[in-house]
């Protein structure tokens, strides 16, 4: 039900002639694909990098978006500015879960499934939390600035969602300087295309598995609290993201930041545009009929050589 | 310099190297030869801290080793150039370099160290921007050198680095790799190219079935006629 409300409300009238209505959704669309690029990217890297499909990824951005919602309620904090309480937080958060759960598993045999099921049981354990701290009620923030809307010629824009997509943008620039232009950075990339061909160089591959996580969950943090901006949100609203999460990552391929950000712009584009033009069911047969068909064919994302 | 003492390794019930010691000394060009399977590769991947040993010692400059994680054997300057060459192939030529250059910071700058390579491999300086999957062959073992050599290797190891290359640029390589070692590197070169890596070496060793069956001097071992006849087929 989750996701009913979350699409529709970026579906306009039923106007299919009127390119207002056509514009209108592709700024939308793309407003919310924004989002689906920052969490997907972070998603993509784990999964690229040390083999872990982190099932909590989503989890941990909610846990942002409340903490914002509690800055902002209790508070009077903007979420953008608790977002500097909220990143070195989850940050550290990311380091002690790599540390005492992921770490003991990378020795497994199969380190995708044991993640899966490990992170699926954390995405548990922190969606009761959750609930139990802030109830399964629906939470929305709302800003000062939250009703006011910029006009594009006959476009609406709300700010909110602007400051969103902005987040959002600014989260996936941050993860591509710091894997292009920092030692580090690409320390965790050469440790993905290849671990042993990295650990020959004298790159310790715990220490940037562990950075890679802790920067993965701030990432979801950051994503969070543009979501929160956009959407509202309750604990279990983490799955629907996931399942999103699955599907950029299979579009623009594993481990590729600008493959993720483009794939989660073009997600977010097509979901704007056919909710334009059909009923809500068909815009998820539409996509997911999409991630079928990348699967068959390019199996390895649009986005990889 | 590097010791190996009664090395025995496993991959899982089966053993690839029995009672395994050998000896590089310092400013040895030592060339390790054998067939496919006779565990050479295993081998340097243990030096290298990539293997565990079940039982026996590496010793390096004295200290033991084999039970140190790979990044820091690899910060004492054993450096190995593996099979395969494991380049990161999705980044240029410039960032696998730099890759090359991770650990090291006291020895010379990052500029001196790039000067030093592209006067052995003058290749690379055309191709910095290239991404590494996209060389030939050739070109992708000399980035795979000069990769290790960016680290200031003190103990250079080798598997098979002319695999696969035309007898033209193998040649080179192997002109190249006498040239760090009259320059006065330590190497351990593993290689099927019996003939070439039995001229340039100080000392080589013959492994069969995971065992060191033979031990001597390269010029020596070209005239054994046992390795005559296993390997170089006269
Ligand atoms: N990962 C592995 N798992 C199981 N057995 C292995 C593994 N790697 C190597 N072996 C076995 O160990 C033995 C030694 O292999 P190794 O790769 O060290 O040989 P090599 O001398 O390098 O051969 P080549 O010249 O073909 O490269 C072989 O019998 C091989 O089948
Ligand atoms: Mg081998």
């Amino acid at each position: 039900m989750q996701g009913r409300q979350l699409l529709v409300k970026i579906r306009p009238p039923l106007n299919m002639l009127n390119p207002i209505v056509i514009l209108q959704s592709i700024v939308s669309g793309l407003l919310m694909g924004g989002i689906f690029a920052l969490f997907g990217v972070g998603f993509s890297l784990t999964w690229g990098v040390m083999k872990v499909i982190n099932i909590a990824h989503a989890a941990f951005g909610i846990m942002a978006s409340y903490i914002a919602y509690w800055g902002l309620t209790l508070y009077g904090i903007d979420p953008v500015l608790s977002l500097c309480l909220s990143l070195p937080l989850l940050f550290v958060t990311g380091l002690l879960i790599h540390r005492f759960l992921i770490q003991p598993i990378t020795r497994s045999r199969d380190v995708v499934v044991a993640s899966m099921i490990l992170t699926f049981g954390l995405a548990i354990v922190l969606e009761n939390i959750m609930l139990f701290a802030w109830s399964p009620d629906e939470r929305l923030i709302t800003t000062a600035y939250s009703s006011q809307v910029i006009f594009i010629g006959d476009i609406i824009i709300k700010v909110s969602n602007l400051i969103g997509f902005i987040l959002s943008l600014m989260g996936i620039l941050a993860i591509y300087l710091f894997l292009y232009r920092t030692c580090t950075g690409k320390a965790v990339r050469a440790t993905w295309q290849d671990p042993e061909g990295a650990a020959l160089q004298g790159i310790n591959l715990r220490r940037v598995s562990m950075i890679t996580f802790g920067i993965a969950i701030a990432s979801a943090g950051a994503g969070g609290v543009a979501m929160a901006y956009m959407y509202s949100f309750n604990p279990p609203v983490h799955n629907l993201w996931l399942i999103f999460l699955f599907l950029v990552v299979i579009v623009g391929g594993v481990g590729s930041v600008i493959g993720s950000a483009i794939a989660g712009l073009m997600i977010g584009l097509i979901t704007g545009l056919s909710g334009a033009f059909f009923p809500m069911q068909w815009v998820n047969v539409l996509l997911f009929g999409l991630l079928m068909g990348i699967l068959l064919i390019k199996p390895e994302g649009l986005f990889k050589k | 310099m590097l010791r190996t003492e009664g090395l025995n390794v496993f991959y899982d019930e089966l053993q690839a190297l029995i009672e395994v010691s050998i000896e590089v000394h310092a400013e040895d060009l030592l060339v390790i030869i054998g067939s496919n399977g006779a565990g050479k590769t295993t081998l340097l991947r243990t030096i290298s801290g990539l293997l565990r040993p079940r039982e026996g010692k590496i010793f390096f400059q004295g200290e033991a080793i084999e039970e140190e994680p790979t990044d820091r054997i690899c910060m004492r300057g054993i450096v190995q150039v593996p099979e395969g060459r494991k380049l990161f192939p999705q980044m240029t030529v410039r960032e696998n370099l730099e890759m090359g250059a991770y650990l090291s910071t006291a020895r010379g700058t990052l500029a001196d160290r790039f000067q030093g390579v592209f006067q052995i491999f003058s290749v690379l300086e055309e191709r910095l921007k290239q991404f590494a999957g996209t060389l030939s062959g050739g070109e992708q073992q000399m980035l795979a050198i000069g990769r290790a050599l960016m680290a200031g290797p003190r103990l250079l190891m080798l598997d098979e680095p002319t695999l696969g290359l035309s007898p033209k640029v193998a040649s080179e390589i192997y002109a190249i790799l006498a040239k760090l070692h009259q320059g006065g590197m330590s190497l351990l070169l593993v290689s099927q190219d019996v003939l070439q890596a039995l001229r340039i070496a100080s000392r080589a060793y013959v492994i069969e079935n995971g065992r060191v069956i033979m031990e001597n001097s390269g010029q020596e071992l070209l005239r054994n006629p046992k390795v005559k006849e296993a390997y170089l087929g006269i």
